[in-house]
């Protein structure tokens, strides 16, 4: 179990096998572009625990010091569920480095890898995923 | 088997103790079937394996199928399009029901309820329910479309044989869009294997679309882990495609 969420216990080896591309679940993720992931650091405005998706709302400062809405999508509440989330896993102004698959079309927006919070907590999209390449340490 | 079984029991008084033994022999044969009751596969299932029509097919591969040149041209442009990151034919992605060829390949659990004439498939899946219907009825006649069809099933030893018609057309295959066509036909065998796993191997044919049936093997694993959850993808889908039907995400703005 490599950095886990909150300690909650999940059955790793189950969960990683049966849920492995469960954010492809109910509508094609080819607007993403997985071969890329950004790390976008920011506060978050409101989290969305709904179906079919989960969205984090992050608002990310530029260096001109204007604020951009990134739209984060991530899986499924039952999906996410399964592996230790709650809905109050992010809460609106929480302080997250948040890795995305960034939308192809250079849109503010893309697919929800994993979040940092900065006392070093990381939440993953599956179980027992370790932190992405790059991530913020 | 023995005499003190109903149907050998009428038998033997009527013919004697001297055909007893012989058609004792005759309804063993016959009978060893119909003698043990249907497995019970009630509880809750994951499948297990890819979201592709054959789960043993990687999830970014497109699989290849035996269409016709009318839809070889257009799954074609689904996966040219597909490739460019603008996905087409996304069935579910404005939150229609998967059908039930897309829905066998589901991520998500499902719960199999078994009982007197009936096995009830439940998808976690925008709550979708499959009655296979075991009780010997036939199918309609000439009955209307739906997205899960008409199902009946026949028990053959502890294997479910089950046949759906009445299929809704222009369907969708897997979750890379691959189409269906107006005529669909769905036939599976179901078993299990030990306690803990279930396996169908489902037959799709497609005569107006594919020029051959196609056939895959799903396996489902039981869990007594998990409940089924609720999932309603009306609650907030900002995955609608747009006039060009391909499949967005709706952002927010400051």
């Amino acid at each position: 179990m490599k950095p886990l969420k909150f300690g909650i216990p999940v059955f790793v080896g189950l969960a990683a096998t049966v849920f492995s591309g469960i954010g492809a679940a109910h509508h094609s993720f080819a607007m993403f572009d997985d071969s890329k992931e950004v790390v976008l650091t920011g506060v978050v405005k409101e989290f969305q625990w709904t179906n079919p998706h989960t969205f984090v709302q992050l608002e990310v400062k530029s260096p001109d010091g204007s604020v951009v809405e990134w739209s984060i999508e991530g899986s499924s509440p039952n999906g996410l569920a399964r592996i230790g989330w709650k809905r109050t896993s992010i809460k609106a102004g929480d302080q997250l480095a948040v890795t995305i698959n960034p939308l192809r079309s250079g849109e503010h927006g893309g697919n929800f890898v994993q979040a940092k919070f900065p006392d070093g907590r990381v939440l993953t999209r599956r179980a027992g995923e370790a932190p992405a390449a790059g991530a913020p340490q | 088997m023995s005499a003190h079984h109903p149907r050998v029991g009428a038998l033997c008084s009527i013919i004697g103790a001297a055909g007893c033994a012989l058609a004792i022999g005759a309804f063993v044969a016959s009978d060893a079937h119909a003698a043990s009751a249907p497995p019970n596969w009630t509880g809750i299932w994951t499948r297990v394996g890819s979201l592709n029509f054959d789960p043993t097919t990687p999830g970014n591969k497109n699989e290849d199928f035996p269409y016709n040149a009318k839809y070889k041209e257009f799954y074609d442009r689904i996966i040219a399009a597909e490739a460019k990151g603008l996905a087409i034919n996304d069935k579910s992605a404005d939150c229609q029901p998967p059908g039930i060829v897309r829905m066998m390949a589901m991520v998500y659990p499902m719960e199999i309820l078994q009982t007197p004439g009936q096995v009830t498939i439940i998808a976690e899946w925008e709550g979708q329910i499959r009655r296979i219907f075991t009780d010997g009825r036939k199918h309609p006649e000439d009955p209307d479309p739906t997205y899960n069809g008409h199902s009946i099933g026949r028990w053959e030893g502890e294997t479910l044989l089950v046949d759906t018609v009445g299929i809704l057309g222009n369907g969708i295959i897997n979750d890379h869009g691959a189409p269906l066509g107006e005529q669909v036909h769905v036939t599976e065998k179901w078993w299990a294997e030990g306690a803990d796993t279930l396996k169908n191997e489902i037959t799709v044919e497609s005569p107006d679309a594919l020029l051959r049936p196609i056939k895959a093997v799903k396996t489902f694993k039981r869990r007594t882990d998990i409940q089924i959850m609720e999932y309603i993808c009306t609650q907030n889908n900002r995955n609608q495609t747009n006039a060009d039907g391909v499949t967005g995400i709706e952002l927010k703005k400051r």
